[in-house]
Parts: structure tokens; sequence; C-alpha cells
């Protein structure tokens, strides 16, 4: 049986686990642990597997949300993660030195699969930090030919992560109802 | 520690921008209880410089060779690189009120010919810049409204500014991260999403043409010049041209504030009372932009307020719209989408993320044949073209060939549409 998902990426601290959270019919599963290494300066556990959530569509459907660890060493379980995925929520945090720089590396990291799928940027934390605007990812996004949905996100607010997958989706076929 | 001076400390705030000038004011007046309050450069006693800004070390210069009996009060996150003089005080943020109010009485008896050792809390230095070769003095760059403030460009370290570092625990110092940027609540609020029967509720509706109606398009158009929203764009562009804070002035309204380099707006209003506004049809005698003075910038204490200069425009577009389109635009003529708006901040009407997702993904069509190919009404495609024209984000394509070279939609076999479909229901409730 296929599994339908919706991936979730982005740096530590972006709120993957609490945006997915944020629409999962079940508390999200996590795997998180106690921050031990650079982490530990952004917040106090990180996940070091992947996050899992679900939302129950009706006639017995179900997505599947994951997230993927924010650390690049797990890297080698994205291509494990995305298979079968049906497009990715790319979370990126504000008030991160260089945001973009963050950007460009998961943009690159899973170019494969958003040329095959779809993606929505959710950029997180502009209320503690708003050096950067949506329009300075615009501007970042152009070098890789991309115009995908970028809003402003409140992780925890339901509505604002509705509102991203749900650009996803029109990304996907703006004809859906 | 003198506590209730009868004459009001002056402080001149070198060097910060807009946000943090105003944020320094109201922690002066709130916190410090009025202890010092924010002054021009030509009366103060003590100044002010927060190396949270790149050019804070320059500024420091600048002020001690420019004013050598004045005292300076640098706030600062690092350990190194201060200088050591008798008449600089370094002041580690958090910053607690006490702390700052004792820094600015010792600066003040300083200034006055009174020095003393410095407070306790000014931890042993190391000095780093030299000031063997004297610098000349310059301009200093202050947060009024005939010269821009510092950029948000200019802040790219990690070290946050001071609103950041404010201790919690304290209960003043809760009072100043309330009143910074997570107390803008107007700014961080969430789209609200208007379904279909509710749009003439929230939206209104125009007397006398079906905008439905294809033959009747050429009535469905409005000129945003005779309206609130007209200015409100020139004022906009104004401002973000030569980064001047501007006020909008209107002789039946109340005064809109642009802030350029925060890409916000204040305004005294509630939206039920914008709404009313943004129908009203508006003569050039009525209006007027003027530059805002320092006085009208501390004014600004309700930063619940204080919105997002887009999100404003947008909502203001909606209502002057009421389902109409702008005869800036081509009805006949296809218009392109530049990039997805920020709909989290926005107020998202029926269809519009359909309409992006249109766009975006086939490329540039005329309002009519969006509502065909999505089979909507069109007056969902006026107004949302409406509120992405106001931002700049819908334009006319302007070339023939916009129109002809379309990518082709991916054609979704119907077991993913019912599946895609059944996630945005899902998402909207339904």
């Amino acid at each position: 049986m296929i599994q339908h998902k919706i991936i979730f990426t982005g740096p530590v601290g972006a709120g993957k686990t609490t945006a997915i959270g944020s629409i999962s019919d079940t508390p999200p599963i996590k795997t998180d642990a106690a921050a031990s290494d650079m982490t530990k300066n952004k917040k106090s556990t990180t996940t070091v597997a992947m996050d899992y959530g679900i939302m129950d569509i009706g006639g017995g459907e179900k997505i599947h949300l994951y997230g993927t660890p924010g650390q690049e060493r797990f890297d080698f379980m994205w291509d494990i993660l995305v298979t079968g995925g049906i497009g990715l929520i790319l979370l990126l945090d504000n008030t991160r030195a260089d945001p973009f720089q963050d950007m460009r590396f998961f943009l690159q990291s899973f170019r494969k699969f958003i040329d095959k799928t779809g993606l929505a940027i959710g950029v997180t934390q502009m209320d503690l930090n708003n050096r950067y605007c949506i329009d300075d990812y615009h501007i970042h996004l152009k070098p890789f030919n991309l115009n995908p949905p970028v809003f402003s996100v409140d992780a925890r607010e339901k509505r604002d992560v509705s509102l991203l997958v749900q650009s996803l989706m029109y990304t996907l076929d703006p004809g859906l109802s | 520690m003198k506590k209730g001076r009868k004459d009001v400390l002056g402080v001149c705030v070198l060097g910060m921008d807009d946000r943090s000038y105003r944020l320094i004011s109201l922690f002066l007046k709130g916190p410090c209880e009025g202890f010092a309050q924010v002054v021009d450069d030509d009366i103060a006693s003590v100044d002010l410089i927060d190396t949270h800004f790149s050019y804070s070390e320059k500024l420091i210069e600048t002020s001690l060779s420019r004013i050598p009996q004045r005292s300076v009060i640098v706030l600062t996150t690092k350990k190194t690189e201060r200088l050591v003089k008798d008449n600089v005080l370094y002041l580690d943020k958090p910053i607690k009120a006490e702390q700052m109010m004792e820094a600015l009485d010792w600066a003040n008896d300083y200034s006055k010919g009174r020095p003393r050792p410095k407070p306790f809390f000014d931890t042993p230095t190391v000095h780093t810049f030299s000031p063997a070769t004297p610098a000349r003095p310059q301009s200093i760059s202050k947060p009024d409204a005939s010269q821009p403030a510092a950029l948000p460009q200019a802040i790219q370290t990690e070290v946050a500014p001071p609103y950041l570092n404010v201790k919690t625990h304290e209960r003043e110092q809760q009072k100043l991260i309330d009143l910074d940027e997570q107390h803008k609540k107007a700014k961080y609020r969430s789209a609200i999403n208007i379904e279909e029967h509710k749009f003439d509720d929230f939206i209104g509706t125009v007397p006398d043409v079906n905008l439905n109606d294809s033959t009747q398009r050429y009535q469905a158009a409005y000129v945003t010049k005779n309206y609130y929203q007209g200015y409100v764009q020139f004022a906009y562009q104004s401002s973000l041209s030569n980064g001047h804070t501007l006020q909008l002035n209107c002789t039946i309204w109340k005064p809109l504030i642009i802030l350029p380099h925060a890409k916000e707006i204040w305004l005294d209003a509630d939206d039920t009372l914008l709404k009313e506004m943004a129908n009203v049809w508006l003569d050039s005698h009525d209006m007027s932009i003027t530059p805002v003075q320092k006085d009208s910038l501390q004014k600004i204490i309700h930063l619940e307020k204080v919105q997002e200069m887009n999100a404003f425009l947008w909502k203001l577009a909606l209502w002057t719209s009421k389902g109409r389109y702008p005869k800036a635009l081509d009805v006949d003529n296809a218009v392109a989408l530049k990039h997805w708006p920020d709909f989290t901040r926005y107020i998202v009407t029926p269809h519009a993320l359909r309409i992006s997702g249109l766009l975006l993904g086939r490329g540039p069509e005329t309002m009519l044949e969006i509502a065909v190919l999505l089979n909507i009404e069109l007056r969902y495609v006026y107004v949302f073209l409406s509120a992405t024209h106001a931002l700049g984000i819908a334009v006319q394509a302007k070339r023939q060939v916009d129109t002809i070279i379309k990518t082709t939609l991916p054609s979704t076999p119907p077991a993913k549409k019912g599946l895609l479909n059944s996630i945005i229901s899902k998402l909207r409730g339904r």
C-alpha cells in the first residue's frame, strides 16, 4: 500500500516538530533527545531521528507527516524519508545568522524531490527578528529558478501551517477545489 | 543613585534605527521612571551608543572627539574591544533599569564636571582600537525624518538586539520586551480566511454593476487615485525610495505614519473605520505628506497599532475594490503574478490560493480566463488582483509572448486529485 507523505524539513529550531503537531490528528511521535552539540545553544532538546504525525483525511486514508532531523549529519536519512512524498515543506528560522545559507543547503539537498513534486517555504521566528522580510527570500530564490509559496509562519498556529500546506497542494494542481 | 531628579537628564541616542530609538525612549520613560529622556544632540548631557550596530566604534570615536567632556554610555554584549577612557562607560546587556539609571547618573556627573569613579558594573576591558589618530568630527547618523536610520542590512551579527537580551525575570524588563516586536499583535496576526458566503459582508458590494457579468467588465474598474488607497501607495513609494519616515495626513482622517526601514505603518484606527475610509472619494487638497518629527515618533507608544506595511495596504485595497479591479490593469490583457503573496499575514479572499497557483503554474492569463479556468465568480479574481496589484505583485503581462508561451499544467490523475482535494478539505475543516 502506498504511504502518502508530506515532508517537513529545515534547520534545527525552525519549528518542524511544532508545525507537524499543529496539524496532526494525533500527538506527534517525537524522537527528541537532549541536545549535546551546537544545537544546545538553540534549544534543550532536538530531533535526532524524525518526527511523525498523521492527518486522517477520511475514507480510511491517512497522510503521514514526516519531519527530518535538522542536523546535517542525519542527511543520509532524507532520501529514505522522501520516497513516496507528495511535496516538501521547508521551514527556515529568521533568527539564524544566515537563513539564506540554510535555504540554499536544503534546496540543493532536496532538489530532485522538489522538481518531481512541489515546495512551500515557511519562515518562522519573524516576530523575534524581522531583519529579513519575505521579499528577501524571494530574491534569494531566483538563482534556483524556483517560485514557491513563501509565507511568514508561526509554527504553533494551525492556520499558518494549514495555509502553507494548502499552498503546496495548489502548486501541484490549482484546479483543486 | 539619584532618583526623582528635578531636571530630566538629556540623552542623545546615536546610530540606532527607528525601532531601537523608540525602544530606548520607552525604556527611559517606563522602566527607568522618566529618569532621563532622549533629546537632540545639542542639549544632551550623555551620548548613548549600542555596539549591536556595526559602525558603533566609529560613533564612539566621533562622540569623544566632538565633545570631549561629554560622557558616553556604550551598550554591549562584548567583553572585548572596549575602549579605556574616563568618560566612557560600558553597560553590559541585558540591560537592567537600575543599572541604566546608575550609569546615566554617573555620566551626567561627569559631563557636568563632577567626575567620580565608574559604577561597579563596568567590567574590566581590553582596548583594541586606538584613538592615536584623532578621529575627525563628522556628522552622526540619528533617526530623524531627514536622515535614514541604520538599515536592517547593517545588522549582520548574531548578537541579539537589546530588546531580545533583556532579562525576563524583572518586571520592568518584561514590559520592555512586551513593548517591542512581540507586542505588535496586529503585525503578527494570522491570516483571516474569507469564505464565499461572507464576502459581501466583509469586503462589501458595489451597486449598479454586476461584477460577475463579463459584458459589464469595463464598469467593474476603479481608479485607485480617487481613494485613500492611491495616496497610501504614493506615500509608501516616497518613503521607501528615500528611506524617510513619512506621515500621510488627511483633513478627514487620522495620520498614517510610514516606517520604511521596518516596513511598518502606524495608525490609530481600527479596521471598521478603515473600511469606511476606503470608500471615500478624496480630493488631493485633502491630503498631504510631511516628514515625521522625532517627537511624533516618540508618541508611537501603542505598539499594538503597528502593522506590517503590505498587510495594511492589502486589506485597504480589498475594501476599496469591493470586488472591482484597478483600472491600471487592462481587463482584456493577461496579468502575471511575480510570486505568491505572504498569505499567512493577509486577508485571504475566496480562491486566492487557487488563482496564485494558476498564475504561477501556468503563466499570465486574463481575468476572464482565470475565472473560466477555475470556474469561479469574476469578482473573486478582480478583488485578488486589486490587492496583489497594490503590492506590486500582480502586473500586466507586457509581452505578447507572455500570453502565448504557457507551461501546461500537469494533468493530475483522478486518484491523486481526490487525495489532494481530501487534504485541502481536511485542512479547511470541511
